[in-house]
């Protein structure tokens, strides 16, 4: 199982690479002066022609990318443009709370997704399965932003049972920071009080995040048993008298959801792409927002960073993946 | 004393698409205690569903129309779905699958699916938790030594396509007989296999009924294993029982024109490689009269007029066939009226 | 100018939400008495230095404090950290006179010398709010002859310069130092960290990049708290990016204001609540149709007035922007002074742009070429003003193509004038309120190469109007060179002028006090006193 691990991490290694290259090959291809966005607005020519030779854009392209990926070999991925703060920095401080909201949309969308697909495969072609497909079509349809400005209208103008945005209160002290992920640095801390209110500030991006793949899941997961409910095994095992819960979420799920393994990790990317907007309407502080500004303002080192980490954790994402199948089903470790 | 398992005047139904499919029509057979029953037929008459109808899984679409099917002075089909997997299934039925590879959940080891079955079935001991279960690994790999399965103790450590595939059948034969049933049902446990292996088998299984006292019903297409591990004999056409009684008279002298064609196709007797003309009607549209009427050798003006009345030929066989009865017109309308 | 906006454009779901809410019932939010919770956006950093925008003008105003500093509407410059200022009469030699006892907020004293400090480091930075003295200041020219006198040596007479002087904060070099790395002047620390003395103090551990900061109270401020008995006692910045949020968010009482570009489809369901309300403000900023004039047809004078009275001025106010803008025919903002009164400006007329067309035409340029107009896609009201437009010179036969663009492209495409798209649009914000800010730096020829002289206008009569007004120092000898340059501008039609801003905030009826002014546009939160 390591060396499964160590060999795929090394075939992700070129990939990364050459991610890397491609991203800084279309960033340079557009005509944007990158050492006019350092200097902002206000600036004189003299100023912009001084950074740019500061900064090493006026020298050749393939030497700026030695020069990068030097700086990146050493975990520095420079200035943005933008803030003039370290892109370690920034990233280190809202990664976290990305990843805060992409596993909890994850987990939301699975822990209620697959329970929900399983009952929609038990009732193939009833009305609980037609339910459901009506409802993972909706799922797939409806817009994200859509659906957040309704869960904000209910929830928090109607009902005021949940905040509107942001990640803690106004009036809440931030609890110190350790590990970046908020939640968990209230459970640290032992800030019970803010802990409360992170997950209440979750809760609303969370399920608004969740719901586009939750069809997804609940479309494979569904497909997955119907396929397996057709096996001989699951004739074989009621025959044997296994009791009908356990035969159905023990013995003929773990079967039933490799599809939705993949799918999941397919999904991440997903989540993370479609945390743009999600982060957006919610006031999230995450990588979603400061990318978009990092694309506005034409702010390159972010734009790199963030290809960069981006496709380092999908790619971590789906090793994972892999590792799951195998774990769930053990013909595929043999095959690696 | 009533035969351990007994089947009656049993009626299945499917609905499908096109129509009500009659799988099961008036199926009757009896298995005695200690004894082993062969259930021959061709691959579409009925052999799987009357499995089925026997464990109380029929698809979704099937349901029994008629019939009753005791077992130990008990009605089965009077219990429910709940009823038949906490006391019958395992516990007083064992199951044999055909296939051994498909059968087993591939994802999980041999050992925790054969505990599993354990877990719910096995007669209690007054041993509970961690000591039960230690009970009942013991007597798994009992079981398998008796088996001949290779390592046992390894064995249950491994996942179902690590193994061979007659060893694969011998895990399953082991599973059925761990919680001590008194019936085994095997659904043609060594089609998958070759000769040698399914030699090997048919004898294990043939010991161990002795052994063990329980007693099994063996479906199968094949009369060679039928003359080589059978006590009784029913064939089954088109889901009626069209023959039945002990191996050796019906093997002697078989009664049913059915019978006849089919033991005359069989490798070790067939004197052509003809097979039977025609093929097993479709159960939407089952012809008038006898099922076999349309592929019959013998067949006469009366056979398609009504469904023929069971008879005793020579060999002391039942069979379904005009032939053998002093069948007439009007008793085919009693028997309609009635 | 800034380049941010929102990420989807959704005025009607805005509405809905608003509309809905008028209709229900409105949880009210328990709000804390001294925490004004500000929907303002936040500058892209922390640190005045490098930073000089509407944001960061609005918290300069807070947390840091200048020599002088513009109050009130219309702006007046008035002393803050100085008491007094002299000038030479030449214009080279400029002293300030500091009060005494001034404090930073760490409690160190605040003399001369950090003054020199400061303006030094704007000067080795020299990001964007050195721009107006980097020409004419060398940081060796920043002296401290004694603790409360600050020395300044121009290279040339230049006025701007003291209308620029509030836009440079007077930072803690103490705290600044401690924290410098390889020589960066403290650059990436103050980046995220405070190091002033104004009316509040940033509080670095609740920072945020654009997303949230908080300051508490100094109460140790020289200006003393005597006349606001009751302060804002916190400050909780909570920007919303996307209009709808921000516009619940105040209408559930979880923002006290939203920023000042409320969208205007959003006043009328504020206004009808019970919680809050929109202020309006006229500010100087001024929204502009660029020409180059290098490209043909726009080298041509007849051509460019044709397009001068081919946009509806009064439609796109009144019917786009509902009449929350108001027209403004000169080159800057018509409530600054050196405007000529005298002059008219053009009016929407296609009757008349026919007849320069023709004329255009017949002296040669090419009307009928497919021209491009690029809007700043992420900004709605760039894109609406470029589509009237391209309605409206369809009529007369001439094809306008509106393309997307975004503004650090506009700005570098700007840098030559084959790049410099053949009409673009953009607003000018007020960095200093001085004409310099508008036409000094938009129509002098020198500063071509800037997106503010993005037009590639030259005139040299205009050219040394321009020059000589900067250089004197009297308001009253400037005006009428800025006038009779203005005019002269006007005359050549370089761009087509639309309108000068009104800001739209919501405001929520707890706050209290409010004082306005153009620099800054109102966030100045020393004066505000929250009800309940």
């Amino acid at each position: 199982m390591l060396r499964f691990v160590l060999r795929r991490t090394a075939l992700v290694l070129p990939s990364l690479l050459g991610l890397l290259l491609v991203t800084f090959l279309l960033i340079h291809a557009v005509p944007s002066d990158p050492a006019a966005a350092l200097a902002g607005d206000a600036a004189t020519p003299e100023q912009i022609a001084r950074l740019r030779h500061q900064y090493g854009f006026d020298r050749p392209i393939f030497e700026q990318f030695l020069l990068y990926l030097d700086k990146v070999a050493h975990l520095d991925f420079g200035e943005s443009a933008f803030s003039h703060r370290p892109v370690t920095l920034d990233i280190a401080q809202r990664l976290p709370a990305t990843l805060e909201l992409t596993f909890c949309a994850l987990a939301l969308s699975v822990f209620v997704g697959v329970p929900l697909g399983v009952m929609a495969a038990l009732n193939h072609n009833a009305w609980p399965d037609y339910l459901l497909r009506i409802f993972s079509v909706l799922g797939i349809a409806m817009a994200a932003f859509w659906v957040a400005i309704m869960l904000q209208l209910l929830f928090s103008m109607q009902l005021g049972w949940l905040p509107l945005r942001g990640e803690l209160s106004s009036t809440m002290a931030q609890p110190p920071r350790a590990t970046g992920f908020l939640v968990v640095d209230c459970l640290i801390a032992g800030r019970w009080d803010a802990f409360a209110d992170a997950l209440r500030h979750l809760a609303l991006p969370a399920v608004t995040l969740a719901l586009g793949g939750l069809a997804t899941i609940v479309r494979f997961t569904r497909a997955g048993v119907l396929d397996t409910l057709q096996q001989d095994f699951v004739f074989y095992e009621r025959a044997m008298g296994y009791r009908w819960l356990r035969l159905v979420w023990i013995f003929v799920l773990r079967n039933s959801v490799t599809a939705t393994v993949t799918q999941i990790g397919l999904l991440f990317g997903g989540l993370i792409a479609g945390g743009v907007v999600v982060e957006a309407i919610f006031d999230w502080p995450g990588i979603g927002s400061y990318t978009v500004q990092a694309i506005l303002t034409g702010d390159r080192q972010v734009m790199l960073a963030v290809t960069l980490l981006v496709g380092t954790v999908y790619a971590a994402v789906n090793i994972l993946v892999d590792l799951v199948h195998g774990l769930l089903d053990p013909r595929l470790m043999e095959q690696g | 004393m009533m035969p351990l398992l007994s089947v009656r005047g049993l009626k299945v139904t499917i609905r499908t698409d096109e129509g009500t499919a009659q799988v099961l029509d008036d199926v009757g057979l009896d298995l005695e205690r200690g004894r082993i029953l062969g259930v021959v037929g061709e691959s579409g008459c009925g052999k799987s569903t009357l499995i089925r109808a026997i464990m109380g899984i029929l698809p979704r679409a099937g349901a029994v129309e008629r019939g009753e099917i005791w077992f130990e002075g008990e009605n089965l089909l009077s219990f429910s779905e709940a009823e038949l997997a906490r006391d019958v299934r395992s516990s007083r039925i064992g199951f044999i699958p055909q296939d051994p590879l498909l059968a087993l959940n591939p994802v999980f080891k041999v050992g925790s699916q054969l505990l599993e079955v354990m877990r719910w079935h096995a007669p209690s001991d007054g041993t509970r938790g961690s000591e039960r279960r230690k009970r009942h690994v013991g007597r798994l790999i009992g079981l398998l030594k008796r088996l001949q399965v290779p390592d046992p103790e390894g064995a249950l450590e491994r996942y179902p396509h690590q193994f061979s595939g007659g060893q694969r059948q011998r895990l399953l034969i082991a599973a059925a007989l761990a919680c001590s049933p008194r019936l085994l049902i095997a659904d043609e446990p060594t089609t998958a296999l070759d000769v040698t292996t399914q030699h090997q088998i048919l004898l294990l299984l043939r010991e161990l009924v002795a052994e063990l006292a329980v007693s099994l019903l063996f479906v199968t297409h094949d009369f060679g294993v039928v003359a080589e591990l059978c006590d009784d004999l029913c064939v089954i056409y088109a889901g009626q029982t069209v023959e039945s009684g002990p191996v050796r008279s019906i093997l002697d002298s078989p009664a049913h024109p059915y019978t006849r064609a089919l033991l005359a196709c069989h490798p070790d007797r067939a004197t052509s490689f003809r097979g039977i003309p025609g093929s097993v009607p479709s159960p939407l549209a089952p012809p008038p009269g006898c099922r076999f009427a349309p592929r019959c050798g013998d067949v006469r003006a009366i056979c398609s007029a009504g469904n023929p009345p069971q008879a005793r030929a020579e060999s002391g066989a039942e069979v379904r066939c005009v032939q053998y009865s002093d069948w007439s017109a009007d008793l085919l309308v009693r028997s309609h009226e009635s | 100018m800034s380049a941010s906006g929102p990420l989807l454009h959704r005025r009607q779901l805005g509405g809905l939400a608003a509309g809905a809410l008028a209709a229900g019932a409105l949880p009210a939010k328990a709000a804390d008495a001294s925490t004004f919770v500000n929907g303002w956006a936040l500058p892209a950093n922390l640190d005045p230095h490098q930073i000089f925008d509407v944001p960061m003008q609005a918290l300069m105003l807070n947390a840091y404090d200048t020599l002088y500093r513009y109050e009130g509407d219309p702006p007046k410059i008035v002393p803050w950290l100085a008491e007094s200022h002299t000038v030479s009469d030449d214009g080279l030699q400029w002293e300030f006179k500091l009060r005494s006892g001034l404090k930073f907020h760490d409690g160190s004293p605040l003399t001369s010398e950090e003054v020199v400090y400061s303006f030094r480091r704007v000067l080795a930075l020299a990001l964007a709010p050195a721009g107006a003295f980097l020409k004419v200041l060398k940081p060796e020219n920043v002296t401290a002859p004694d603790p409360l006198l600050v020395r300044f040596k121009l290279e040339t007479s230049y006025a701007p310069f003291f209308a620029a002087i509030p836009s440079i904060c007077i930072v803690n070099p103490r705290v600044i130092k401690a924290n410098e790395k390889d020589g960066d002047w403290g650059k990436t620390w103050l980046a995220s960290n405070g190091a002033g003395s104004g009316a509040y103090r940033i509080i670095p551990t609740g920072y945020r990049p654009l997303e949230y900061l908080d300051l508490e109270i100094n109460d140790g401020h020289f200006l003393g708290w005597a006349d606001n008995p009751k302060p804002v006692r916190k400050i909780a910045y909570r920007p919303t990016k996307e209009s709808s949020t921000r516009v619940l968010a105040l209408l559930n009482g979880s923002l006290d204001c939203t920023d000042n570009a409320l969208p205007a489809d959003q006043v009328d369901p504020i206004n009808a609540s019970k919680i809050a309300q929109v202020v309006k403000d006229t500010i100087m900023r001024t929204y502009i149709i660029r020409m180059n004039n290098t490209k043909p047809p726009f080298n041509n004078l007849n051509a460019r007035l044709c397009f001068a009275h081919a946009f509806n001025y009064s439609g796109f106010i009144n019917e786009v922007l509902n009449g929350y803008a108001t027209r403004d025919p000169y080159p800057m903002p018509d409530n600054l002074w050196g405007i000529p009164t005298d002059a008219k400006g053009y009016d929407y007329d296609l009757k008349k742009a026919k007849e320069y067309m023709a004329k255009a035409i017949a002296e040669g340029a090419p009307m009928k070429r497919p021209i491009e107009i690029h809007v700043q896609t992420e900004n709605e009201q760039s894109v609406q003003g470029a589509q009237l437009f391209q309605a409206d010179l369809a009529q007369l036969g001439i094809n306008l193509k509106v393309v997307g663009d975004t503004w650090p492209n506009l700005t570098s495409s700007a840098a030559k004038p084959d790049s410099t798209p053949d009409m673009w649009v953009h607003w000018v914000s007020t960095y200093f309120v001085d004409p310099e800010n508008w036409v000094g730096q938009m129509y002098d020829s020198q500063f071509h190469g800037t997106w503010k002289a993005s037009a590639y206008y030259k005139n040299d009569a205009v050219d040394a109007l321009l020059r000589k007004a900067r250089g004197l120092v009297k308001q009253e000898d400037r005006a009428p060179l800025y006038q009779e340059a203005i005019r002269k501008i006007m005359a050549d039609s370089p761009d087509i002028w639309i309108y000068n801003s009104i800001s739209l905030m919501g405001i929520n009826k707890r706050v209290k006090g409010r004082r306005f002014c153009t620099v800054g546009q109102g966030s100045e939160v020393r004066w505000l006193t929250l009800d309940g």
